[in-house]
């Protein structure tokens, strides 16, 4: 983007500032199954959904004093004209519906546009007669593994092979990676690049990323990202044929297995990463990144580590600053991100507290580097479509707060004591087998839904995020 | 539970293991009135078997013996007999001395004597038992904004719907509150933390409560003020701010639900201004300043109306107490009743006088 374009977008943002209409873009970042489609889509539907019902939103302040007139979805977005819409419908229909399914995982790149009118209190705006305002929410979905290739748009094919055959030497991953690191101990660096083995090769590190991703082992930290979910593009395409090599001693002979390889990695990073980084990544306001800590939890110690690892890579790739009535010199920059302990529901609710606490120590570090930037952080515990409730049950004579709801594949309803969640990092001897018990529960409780989604904490994110704006 | 699930975990036991039953052997959490956790039964631990820091005990202490009064209650005791032997004895001779004369006009006399005690007897019964009742009420208050404060401090789980349920009771009948309490139902969940329940109690059921009361203190702020600028004496003023106050002080009792007769709005006063005297005094500081300096500005312009100023803003002040002293949950720092709020009001109420 050149410095003019950059400029010309910045100065909008100001202007919007006094403008009777405004607009916040909405960064829902989270990892692939953390729940960023039904966050967006519980977002939208309960926020249009308080101006006639305001009751489900308590702590959205301008929901609790009436202030919401009503809202409605638009399909355009400036800036990203050319962008599907995202698919908010179908994805209310699937939790609603008859069915009571999840919505299906994302596979591409969609926008939406949620328009609110709202009775504003500002003097300023009152003084010049404008009671109702109108504040424009953009919001983008997308496959949660293509936020990993954002690191990539700044590193070099040698360093990101140097940190990705580093992380294949611990376990989970080295078991994993065995079949794939065989063929490459085959393959010569410097030697003359042969179709074939370069097409093994790569298919060998695919079918290494999937195994990583595998439901029970839970290992998310996995680039490039396109070659689990190409989206658009075709998987055979040679720009997704390429995987990590060690660093030659000296300089790769052009047509070399190394040279090739090298090149494909810069042409993705060139001309997929980075323009994506650059077209939707950009000149967000708000962040909220959503962390599945319960699967992390169930599945020990390395897949918490992991978890762990992601976010920070990930959310390295945003620029994070106050963004003030400078912001046409600085650049437009997230002032606020909440961190959200996604799926809380399957937890009764008195450990809502201890999970939010485990939220808080996980991204502890990345918190405070942002924090520095003046940025202000939080944390809650969150569930974007509530499907279970919470009862007591009586076990060897002692009541037990356990959550009733159904689970999925299944046909009755079970109650279900997950497991106690720690305050703190569990240590690597409490992590034994059967400490926890979670399970996948579908939303076939909810009724009302014209009324707003039942939920857990929607109303405290939507608050912090853009609780001011609608004022 | 978490008392002794907090000190298995402390003594490195293992903690409870995930567990799966069948829904029908279940009790629903949401309804349940009482808290979702298990008595304790008190147990003894050796000292050894406690970690973390100790905790300082302070012994109780035992009450001060009060100095004997038995002077003072023989004296007011003999002397109120004394009163009262008399009046019995001056009726009694007087409606002995009406029979003498006449006939008739004794057995009148006698009736509306008799008709005087009886009605009296029955006025001071239900006083009493009025008394009682707002008496139970108040001291309920106090235990309220107490378990409030407790619930905020702890910061748990599960408790904060039984407590509210319980703060809601005395208002399920009013008309005006029912959308009220209705609208507290729909918003709050079991998932809501018991810091959670008390903001959306105080948000949807105690601050439109506030809300009713504050333009009565502030008519009656404004109507001392009035008065006393406008009044040419002294003793005019005193019972002018006396009689409003008190009016104010029945108002307000009655938007937060209590029915106080003579004794309850006695008792009523004397605690207000116990509140004024402990608890007011720093939150009220502030408001005081900015009273003084009003009032010394109104004084440039007249001596009465800066006097009328100053009479206005401690009637606002001690309906502040009030609203205080009869609010099921203490204030909370945003919504902490001030001077400036009051000050709005009374503008408010000046904008609208059709609705004085």
């Amino acid at each position: 983007m050149s410095v003019k374009e950059n400029t010309a977008i910045n100065f909008r943002s100001v202007a919007r500032r006094f403008a009777d209409r405004k607009n916040v873009r909405l960064a829902v970042t989270g990892l692939t199954r953390s729940g960023k489609t039904v966050f967006t889509t519980s977002f939208i539907h309960n926020l249009l959904s308080a101006g006639l019902w305001p009751e489900r939103l308590p702590f959205l302040a301008a929901a609790s004093r009436g202030d919401i007139i009503a809202g409605e979805v638009f399909s355009v977005a400036p800036g990203l004209r050319d962008t599907p819409r995202f698919p908010y419908e179908e994805s209310l229909g699937a939790i609603t519906g008859k069915s009571s399914t999840w919505p299906r995982a994302t596979d591409r790149l969609s926008a939406i546009r949620l328009a609110m009118r709202y009775r504003t209190r500002r003097k300023l705006a009152r003084a010049r007669g404008s009671k109702v305002q109108i504040l424009n929410v953009d919001l983008v979905d997308y496959p949660g593994e293509w936020l990993l290739d954002l690191p990539l748009a700044a590193k070099s094919f040698a360093k990101w092979s140097e940190e990705t055959l580093g992380l294949a030497k611990f376990e989970p991953r080295a078991g994993l990676a065995k079949d794939w690191l065989a063929h490459m101990a085959k393959m010569d660096g410097p030697g003359r690049a042969k179709d074939a083995d370069m097409e093994q090769a790569a298919d060998l590190y695919k079918a290494y990323l999937e195994a990583c991703r595998a439901p029970d082992v839970g290992m998310v930290l996995g680039q490039p990202a396109r070659f689990i979910r190409p989206g658009d593009l075709d998987p055979d395409d040679p720009i997704l044929q390429f995987c990590p090599l060690e660093l030659l001693p000296a300089k790769a002979p052009a047509g070399s297995v190394y040279q090739v390889m090298e090149e494909r990695y810069n042409a993705y990073r060139d001309l997929i990463v980075r323009p994506f980084y650059r077209d939707h990544f950009r000149g967000f306001d708000e962040q909220i990144v959503l962390v599945d800590v319960l699967s992390a939890l169930r599945l020990g110690k390395a897949a918490f580590d992991d978890a762990q690892a992601a976010i920070g890579a990930i959310l390295q790739s945003f620029d994070y600053g106050k963004s003030g009535l400078l912001s046409w010199l600085t650049g437009v920059r997230i002032s606020k991100v909440l961190f959200a302990a996604t799926k809380s529901d399957h937890v009764s609710s008195n450990q809502h507290h201890n999970l939010k606490r485990l939220l808080e120590e996980m991204v502890a570090r990345e918190a405070n580097r942002i924090r520095f930037r003046g940025v202000q952080t939080g944390a809650v515990a969150l569930s974007a479509v509530r499907c279970t409730e919470d009862v007591l049950g009586e076990v060897q004579g002692q009541a037990l707060s356990m959550v009733r709801g159904l689970p999925a594949g299944r046909d009755e309803e079970t109650a279900l004591f997950p497991g106690e969640i720690p305050a703190h990092f569990p240590t690597d001897q409490d992590w034994h087998d059967g400490r926890f018990k979670f399970l996948d529960f579908i939303p076939a409780r909810i009724s009302g839904s014209a009324r707003g989604l039942p939920h857990v904490g929607m109303d405290e994110a939507m608050e912090y995020l853009i609780g001011k704006r609608l004022k | 539970m978490t008392g002794r699930r907090l000190a298995e975990e402390e003594a490195g036991k293992p903690m409870a293991e995930p567990i799966e039953l069948d829904p029908k052997r279940v009790k629903i959490a949401v309804a349940a009135a009482e808290p979702a956790t298990v008595d304790l039964d008190p147990e003894e631990v050796p000292i050894e078997a406690v970690r973390g820091n100790p905790v300082a005990v302070v012994p109780p202490t035992t009450p001060a013996k009060p100095k004997p009064k038995w002077l003072r209650r023989i004296f007011w005791s003999s002397l109120g007999l004394f009163v009262v032997g008399v009046i019995v004895w001056d009726t009694w001779n007087f409606l002995v001395s009406a029979f003498a004369k006449n006939f008739a006009v004794g057995s009148a006399l006698a009736a509306v004597a008799g008709m005087a005690v009886l009605s009296g007897v029955v006025l001071i019964f239900r006083e009493i038992s009025l008394f009682v009742g707002e008496l139970r009420k108040l001291n309920e208050v106090s235990t309220f904004t107490g378990r409030a404060t407790a619930l905020r401090e702890n910061g748990g789980h599960g408790e904060g719907l039984a407590f509210a349920s319980r703060v809601i009771e005395p208002y399920a009948k009013r008309s005006d509150m029912k959308n009220r309490i209705a609208a507290f139902r729909g918003a709050v969940t079991s998932a809501h933390s018991d810091v959670q329940v008390l903001e959306i109690l105080a948000d949807k059921v105690v601050r439109p409560l506030d809300a009713q009361a504050y333009p009565m203190v502030a008519r009656a702020a404004r109507d001392t003020a009035m008065g006393v600028a406008l009044s040419p004496f002294g003793l005019l003023d005193a019972g002018l701010m006396i009689w409003r106050t008190l009016g104010m002080v029945r108002e307000v009792a009655q938007v937060y639900g209590f029915r106080p007769g003579f004794f309850g709005q006695v008792m009523l006063v004397r605690r207000i201004l116990s509140t004024a005297a402990t608890a007011g005094i720093g939150d009220f500081a502030g408001d005081v300043l900015v009273a003084q300096v009003g009032a010394q500005v109104g004084g440039l312009l007249s001596a009465k109306a800066g006097e009328g100023m100053l009479t206005g803003m401690s009637t606002a002040r001690l309906g502040l107490v009030a609203m205080e002293a009869c609010r099921p949950l203490s204030f909370a720092e945003e919504d902490r009743a001030s001077i400036v709020r009051l000050g709005r009001e009374i503008m408010k109420s000046k904008e609208k006088p059709g609705e004085d």
